[in-house]
């Protein structure tokens, strides 16, 4: 038997690929973009997709969510001075919409994105 | 011969491959952040992985130190005028403070103004502008020399209100990196609704944070790099109102008693959140001689963004700025 046969340096150089896929993966697509729900000390992660969510049934707060494939807003909230449906679109990372009297927030996260660690406003 | 070249083929493979995960390994930053609800806004702590204990151990102390405050600024609130209310050393030292950057103001500054800008509806709303007749009746009662207090009490002159929220939370923050110190945690970020304090460094390199532009969309103000310091915002686009196309924002002049609309947004870098949070606001109370002037006494970086969306660095502002 020869070493390493073909089957050897086929499995390596998948195995190399594999490792090296990463680096050169596009970190600028929406792909690393997470989109969370935060009310009060709990936070869940919504789906980036076209839909409109009403959050009373699920979570309990007076207020309709839009969200879309790279961004969200929040339309519609029992909030007295409409803060947050006046925001508009959060879109960037690390971008925020607060409703203060529900003490609900939805914030786009980029998990991989390295340049910001946090924004002064 | 074969079997041994073969072998150090292997060997080398190997080392390859261990590279590769090693580097791919680093993708993943070794933090965890956090976000929760707490003092009036969204907190964001970051800190290296596998430190449950110490997050619950802050959010905890978040809220048992917002609630003494409050609870004590409202029994202050609450007193009837003459009367010794005993404080903890907590608000002792606020009170201090407050005195400070009442001086640093010449009066601008003042934590009893929220005699007036109470009548508005901040900090939290609904809002509305009193009449002229409510105003003129509680601006009598304002002004920090209506108050005098103790290590152990205060007591008001007047049926004045105060509030610290201008830099309360700063001093909360300050107490949290104590407790991530005494943890020995010596790398991570608390983010109290854009009141950052930056401990130690990332990995090898040193925190970025970026100052928000209030135009959506638009590229960061700037963005700055520094290590156990502290970075701070006051601006007129969070917390306002419009009334009769005139903004008000919730940052009062206690020399004038009205709402001022300065400046666009302010930014400080300190040693402390605290005082990072504080001079944001009297820096956004002042013009800009006044500031530089202030700031090369507190030796306090300062970024402006005006009005008219002029960017002005002093006091060593672009010494910390990375490019972005």
């Amino acid at each position: 038997m020869k070493y390493p046969t073909k089957t050897d340096i086929v499995v390596i150089l998948i195995l190399l690929a594999v490792c090296l896929f990463p680096l050169f993966e596009d970190k600028t697509t929406g792909k690393d973009k997470k989109l969370l729900l935060l009310i009060d000390k709990n936070v869940y992660e919504l789906p980036l997709k076209k839909q409109t969510l009403n959050l009373k049934q699920q979570y309990g707060v007076n207020m309709i969510v839009e969200t879309d494939t790279n961004r969200a807003r929040i339309t519609k909230s029992d909030c007295p001075e409409q803060i947050c449906v006046r925001y508009g679109w959060v879109e960037e990372c690390g971008e925020i919409s607060v409703c203060v009297p529900n003490k609900t927030a939805i914030q786009i996260k980029c998990e991989e994105k390295k340049e910001i660690d946090g924004i002064s406003q | 011969m074969r079997q041994n070249s073969c072998i150090s083929f292997f060997k080398l493979l190997g080392s390859i491959f261990l590279f590769f995960i090693i580097l791919t390994g680093c993708k993943s930053s070794g933090y965890e952040t956090r976000s929760f609800y707490s003092m009036g806004t969204i907190v964001e702590i970051t800190l290296p992985e596998n430190n449950t204990d110490v997050f619950e151990k802050l959010v905890a102390k978040m809220e048992e130190l917002n609630d003494k405050i409050s609870t004590e600024t409202q029994n202050i609130n609450n007193a009837p005028t003459g009367k010794d209310i005993s404080i903890s050393k907590h608000f002792y030292f606020l009170l201090q403070r407050a005195a400070y950057y009442n001086n640093l103001s010449s009066g601008k500054f003042d934590i009893t103004i929220y005699t007036i800008s109470k009548l508005y509806g901040f900090p939290e709303g609904p809002y509305s502008v009193p009449d002229n007749e409510t105003i003129k009746k509680h601006v009598q009662k304002a002004g920090f020399e209506n108050i005098s207090f103790t290590p152990k009490t205060i007591s008001k002159k007047t049926d004045l209100k105060i509030d610290t929220g201008a830099y309360s939370k700063g001093y909360i923050v300050d107490l949290l990196v104590d407790i991530l110190k005494k943890n020995n945690i010596n790398s991570g970020i608390i983010n109290a609704g854009g009141d950052l304090y930056l401990l130690g460094t990332k990995e090898n390199r040193q925190w970025r944070i970026a100052i928000k532009n209030p135009d959506k969309g638009k590229k960061y103000l700037s963005v700055v790099s520094f290590t156990n310091k502290a970075v701070v915002t006051s601006g007129n686009y969070e917390r306002y109102f419009i009334d009769n196309q005139k903004r008000y924002t919730h940052i009062f002049d206690a020399e004038t008693f009205e709402s001022v609309n300065n400046y666009r947004s302010v930014s400080v870098i300190a040693q402390t959140t605290e005082e990072a949070d504080g001079l944001a606001t009297v820096f956004y109370l002042m013009d800009i001689d006044e500031i530089g002037k202030i700031c090369s006494k507190t030796n306090t970086p300062v970024f402006i963004y005006t009005l008219d969306s002029k960017k002005i660095r002093m006091c060593g502002w672009q010494k910390y700025e990375v490019s972005h």
